[in-house]
């Protein structure tokens, strides 16, 4: 199967290179336990830094669509299919959100919220 | 003459038919097929200068080179035959410069062909405006392109052929620079085949054009020509050994030529019956060839 972006798209050439992967999936072009090609032969077919892939790939990883297993290399996660339609943005977006609600009813002030979040996001990253 | 002198004649002959004529004629049969069959005008992505550029009589032109370096191989072959033939010369087997510098002499227009296609292959990758890329979702093997056993074979001639060097050498090489030279020079060639497989397996797309399905083909008869070079060295390696051992020197030009006959026949055969030119998708060289990601 042959995947296809296009390095002028505005969208990032990870964001174009996650989609096709995961619409790959989804149609069953490949299945779970198939083999993907390596960071290097991808980044040379498609003429890319190899970063690039490298980084569409760790985001797969962390979706559980792809798994990598050591020298063997990178393959389609077992519940890649279902893992697909998991949409992280729009769960971090909904969990902020309620957890914001939550503040507000309590009558913190929206810089309050702003201060709080920048000092935990502070604190977990030190 | 002896059947040592009429066979030695006979293959030189063969070299100078096989090397300068019989396969420059086929390569150029199919340059001009593209040539003609695929012109500028309507493939231009094929030709990277056709921008402004006469690109068709230039390739024309370069394939004239081709064509006259090797009938100057060719001449100089018949040149050393006559002389050989008009002077009585007598082959004695102490022929082998003569053989390996007249078939450097006839692969020169072979390796300034392919620096000329990488050349090539260099400019379309310049010219490449499309930003569309593609690759493949599936991850390349060598298993896809050749059977293991013959991988399996290539290793154990090698080996094979550098236990027979070392017995030959009593085993005792660590103060013989000369032993160790030839033993780093074989370890280099194959070394280098490893990377010329690797990068074209994995290094950048040569043709940034070529459809998925003859980019494979190219890979395959790569991976299969290097193969047979690997194979071919080791067990001439080791027939040249046998005859230095059991004194049979004076069969090292016979066996040298037909070696040199065999390594072209078998990479350029590999070529021809694997990549025909009539099967290449030229439709992805056309000027308004562009594909929108799905």
């Amino acid at each position: 199967m042959e995947i296809i972006i296009d390095i002028e798209d505005t969208e990032p050439l990870f964001s174009q290179l996650i989609k096709q992967i995961k619409q790959a999936v989804q149609n069953g072009s490949v299945s779970p336990g198939d083999a993907l090609p390596s960071i290097r032969q991808m980044a040379n077919d498609f003429g890319m830094n190899s970063k690039t892939v490298a980084k569409a790939y760790s985001l797969l990883e962390r979706d559980s669509v792809i798994q990598t297993r050591g020298y063997r290399g990178t393959f389609i996660h077992p519940d890649a299919r279902n893992n697909c339609t998991v949409d992280l943005n729009a769960w971090v977006l909904q969990e902020l959100r309620n957890k914001i609600e939550a503040f507000k009813k309590a009558g913190v002030t929206d810089s309050e919220i702003r201060i709080g979040f920048s000092s935990a996001m502070n604190a977990l990253n030190s | 003459m002896t059947f040592f002198e009429i066979t030695f004649l006979l293959l030189f002959l063969s070299q100078i038919f096989l090397i300068s004529y019989y396969y420059p004629n086929e390569f150029i049969k199919r340059v001009s097929y593209i040539l003609d069959n695929y012109p500028p005008s309507e493939y231009p992505k094929f030709y990277p200068k056709a921008y402004g550029y006469d690109s068709d009589m230039a390739g024309k032109a370069r394939l004239n080179f081709y064509r006259k370096m090797n009938i100057f191989a060719a001449l100089v072959g018949f040149a050393i035959l006559s002389w050989m033939l008009i002077t009585g010369y007598r082959p004695d087997g102490s022929e082998e410069m003569l053989i390996l510098f007249y078939f450097m002499l006839q692969v020169a227009p072979l390796m300034l062909a392919s620096k000329s296609t990488m050349k090539h292959y260099k400019l379309m990758r310049q010219a490449n405006e499309n930003s569309v890329r593609r690759a493949d979702l599936q991850p390349r093997r060598l298993s896809d392109f050749i059977s293991l056993k013959y991988l399996f074979l290539a290793v154990l001639l090698y080996a094979a052929q550098l236990v027979y060097y070392l017995y030959w050498k009593d085993f005792t090489v660590s103060d013989d620079p000369e032993a160790i030279a030839t033993i780093a020079g074989i370890a280099a060639m194959n070394l280098i085949y490893i990377g010329v497989v690797i990068r074209i397996m994995y290094g950048k797309r040569l043709d940034p054009h070529q459809s998925e399905k003859d980019k494979l083909k190219t890979i395959g008869i790569v991976v299969k020509s290097t193969l047979a070079a690997s194979i071919g060295v080791s067990i001439f390696l080791i027939i040249n050994l046998y005859v230095q051992t059991h004194d049979l020197h004076h069969y090292q030009p016979i066996l040298m030529s037909i070696y040199f006959q065999l390594i072209v026949s078998i990479g350029l055969n590999i070529e021809f019956n694997n990549y025909r030119v009539d099967d290449v998708d030229f439709e992805v060289y056309r000027a308004d060839n562009r594909v929108s990601p799905t």
